[in-house]
Order: structure tokens, then sequence, then C-alpha cells
């Protein structure tokens, strides 16, 4: 008996301590979290969310995590990123990729021929020919800009413009947009490998909700 | 004179510019970058917060898929065979081409990609026959047929296929090499031996999750 009530004691005492441990913003914020993603995984549709904190992408259906990519470090600007899920408006980059176009009659013999080949480009629309350097734009001007951490010369050389404009291009938007009355937020994240930021954009579809968590 | 005015206007320009990276700094610094409106609870509320964020977990926790069920990688070419959240099988299939198909003097249009989102297995069919739609006939330059007999293809699908709506099916392959690159109208083509283990696994009603 006595030995039951020391137990309930220490487990009271530890409850106590960890209920003072928590800190009640990070469990608002949790709750926010928790209350936001909720509703996206209600849906029969795919949504993304971008935590920064634990440096990664994940793509998620109904509570579960389709497919992760890692960020290697991020930069932010602006405004908060938003509290809430805000969607995809829009893909850019430099060169979108292009889908081909059948010419009837000629597809199935085409194949036949790409059947007897070692190698053979397809043509068709695969994950290596997603860009690497693109921009993701959301509701709200909250923009995303994605590169790939590369040794490779020219996307590197696209990543020393990138992070001189960083320092040039996005003061001027500020003023011209505080000018306007308006505001912005600029994330920029520098992904893993090429292969994981193609994979990004792939995933990525118009209109996709995503929780950016910082 | 000139050369001193012309010095004197870079100056100015310079100058112009450097206070407009400083203010855009300043701005950014400043106003831009405070974050607001935290909700901050009271320390009273902590106990019912921490208990309602429970209960949000195992809410969202609940939507988890249970059972067997497939997730599809179209980028990846990858088909799962999921049972809860255990992988029990893997396989290199052949997803959507992305490619467009345009009626010639006509008004349709056809884009084939693999659909994403989540689906359910709405048929299980042992050696399946594929009713060739009118895409099908204009890809290889014909006129699609008026007799609903002569768009019958008993070859096409392999042995099983798994339907999960508006035509779109799991099913076999005759361009086996062809698996684990992005060649197909939209639907999953599957090696034969790995058809089969898909079709034995995966029952009816199973859940598709396709990105």
């Amino acid at each position: 008996m006595k030995k039951d009530i020391r137990m309930s004691l220490a487990a009271a005492i530890l409850g106590l301590l960890s209920l003072s441990a928590q800190d009640p913003r990070v469990l608002s914020e949790q709750n926010r979290r928790l209350e936001n993603e909720l509703s996206l995984a209600r849906k029969p549709v795919s949504y993304m969310v971008i935590d920064l904190e634990s440096k990664t992408v994940t793509l998620r259906s109904r509570g579960m995590i389709l497919k992760t990519w890692g960020v290697h470090r991020f930069k932010t600007w602006g405004k908060p990123i938003p509290d809430q899920t805000v969607k995809l408006v829009k893909k850019t980059a430099l060169s979108n990729p292009k889908r081909a176009n059948i010419t009837p009659g000629q597809e199935e013999t085409k194949k036949k021929s790409d059947e007897k080949k070692d190698t053979f480009d397809l043509g068709t629309l695969e994950l290596k020919d997603m860009p690497v350097h693109y921009n993701l734009l959301f509701e709200g001007n909250v923009r995303i800009s994605v590169r790939p951490r590369t040794k490779r010369f020219w996307p590197a050389l696209l990543n020393i413009a990138k992070s001189v404009s960083w320092l040039t291009y996005l003061p001027l938007k500020t003023v011209w947009f505080s000018v306007r009355g308006k505001s912005f937020t600029q994330i920029e994240l520098v992904i893993r490998s090429e292969k994981d930021a193609q994979g990004i954009y792939w995933s990525f579809l118009d209109g996709h909700g995503t929780l950016i968590y910082r | 004179m000139d050369k001193k005015k012309k010095r004197l206007m870079l100056v100015v320009a310079a100058s112009a510019v450097l206070s407009l990276f400083v203010t855009g700094h300043g701005i950014e610094i400043l106003f831009w970058s405070k974050k607001g409106g935290e909700r901050v609870e009271s320390i009273n509320g902590v106990k019912q917060l921490s208990a309602q964020n429970a209960l949000l977990a195992r809410r969202l926790k609940a939507l988890v898929p249970r059972g067997k069920y497939i997730v599809v990688d179209t980028a990846e070419n990858r088909l799962f065979v999921m049972n809860d959240q255990k992988i029990v099988k893997e396989v290199i299939v052949s997803c959507g081409s992305g490619d467009i198909l345009e009626e010639p003097g006509g008004t349709r249009k056809w884009i084939f990609d693999t659909p994403r989102g989540e689906f359910s297995v709405t048929s299980k069919l042992v050696n399946p026959t594929w009713i060739k739609p009118d895409w099908a006939f204009i890809e290889e330059g014909e006129k699609p047929p008026a007799e609903y007999n002569d768009r019958i293809d008993n070859d096409s699908l392999g042995e099983f296929a798994l339907g999960f709506g508006d035509g779109y099916f799991i099913h076999g392959t005759l361009y086996t090499r062809l698996l684990g690159r992005n060649v197909t109208h939209g639907c999953v083509r599957v090696g034969d031996r790995d058809l089969r283990d898909v079709f034995m696994i995966v029952p009816m009603g199973a859940r598709i999750y396709i990105y």
C-alpha cells in the first residue's frame, strides 16, 4: 500500500514537472501546426510540409509521410512566414520542362526502335528533365527560391548569382514593395542534391496546400 | 569641369543605390521580420492545451492508412505495397509519359500523365481485356472504329489488372525493358511476376496513393 502511494506521488511530481517544463508558446505553436495539418490531412489530396527547423521538405497524405527531401541550408527575408496553409500558385524556372507532342502514326515505330537500343532517350517527361533552380510562388506573396548544393560548374555559377541577388535585388524589392504598401516573404532553400531539387519540383503541383514551419 | 561633373554624378548615383540597399535592409530588419501576434496561453491553460494537442495528434494518427495499400512514386517509377507503415514489396514500374496527343483536324487533346492523389482499387481482373479508347487509334494514325469489337485487345494488359477509376489500371506490359521509365499513357505498368504478387496481396477497395 505504502509503495503504491509513493509510486503515485512520484508520478504526480513527474507530471507536474513535465507540465511546468512545457512552454505555453511551444504548446500553442504545436496546437496551430496540428490543427493546420489535420485540416489538410482530412482531404484526399497530398500536401507539403517545409520544416526549416528540421531542414526537411516532406510530401504527406492523410498524415503519412510519402517522401522526404533534405535541405542543406536556408535563408529567410521579409515578413514572418505565414501561420496558415499557403497554396502554391505556380512554379517558375529559367527553362521550364516541356511536354513532347506525339505525332500520330510514328509513336509505336519509335518505341519499338528504342527498345532495341542499349541506351535511349524517350523524349518523355522524366525526373531528370526537371529543373534544379526554380521558384515556388505561393499565395500571400510568399516566394521560395530553390537551388541545389552542387559542385558542377554552371549550377554553381548560378548559385553565386543567386547569392548576389539576395544581397542586392531583395533590398531594392523591399523598398519598392514598401512604397506600394505591400510586403513579401522570401525563403531560399539549398537542397542537398540536384536530384532532390528535381524531386521537389516534380512533386509540387499547382494548388498544393503547403505548411511552412520555422 | 566635365570630368568633375561626371564624377559627381557617379558618386550621387552610387550613394542613391547604396541608400536604397540600406533602406531595404532597414525595413526588413526593423519592421518586416518582427514576428508578432503569437498566441501565448496562460499557465492555467497549459494543461488544457496539452490535452488538446494530444487529442489532435491522435486524430491525425487515426487518418494514417492501415492494412494493405499501394503507394506509387511516379518520379522514380516505383510501386510499394504497404502493410500499415511497412513496405511489403517494392516494384519497378512505368508511369505516365507526360506526352501530349492532339487529334489531327479535331479539338480533342490528351495529356498522358498518371493521375496523382488518393484512389482505391475499384476492380481486380484476371486476363483483362483492354477496350481501346479513341486516343489509342489516333496515336497510331488510325481512325477510331465505330464497331465495339474492333476495340478489343486481349494482349496488352498482361495477366492481371487492378483498376483505380477513370479507365486507369495497374497492369502488365509487353515492354519490360521500359520498366523504370516514364512511358505510359497514364496507367501503371508492372512486370509479370511482380504484377502477380501485387494482385494477390492487395485486396479490393485498398487505397492507392500516387505522387
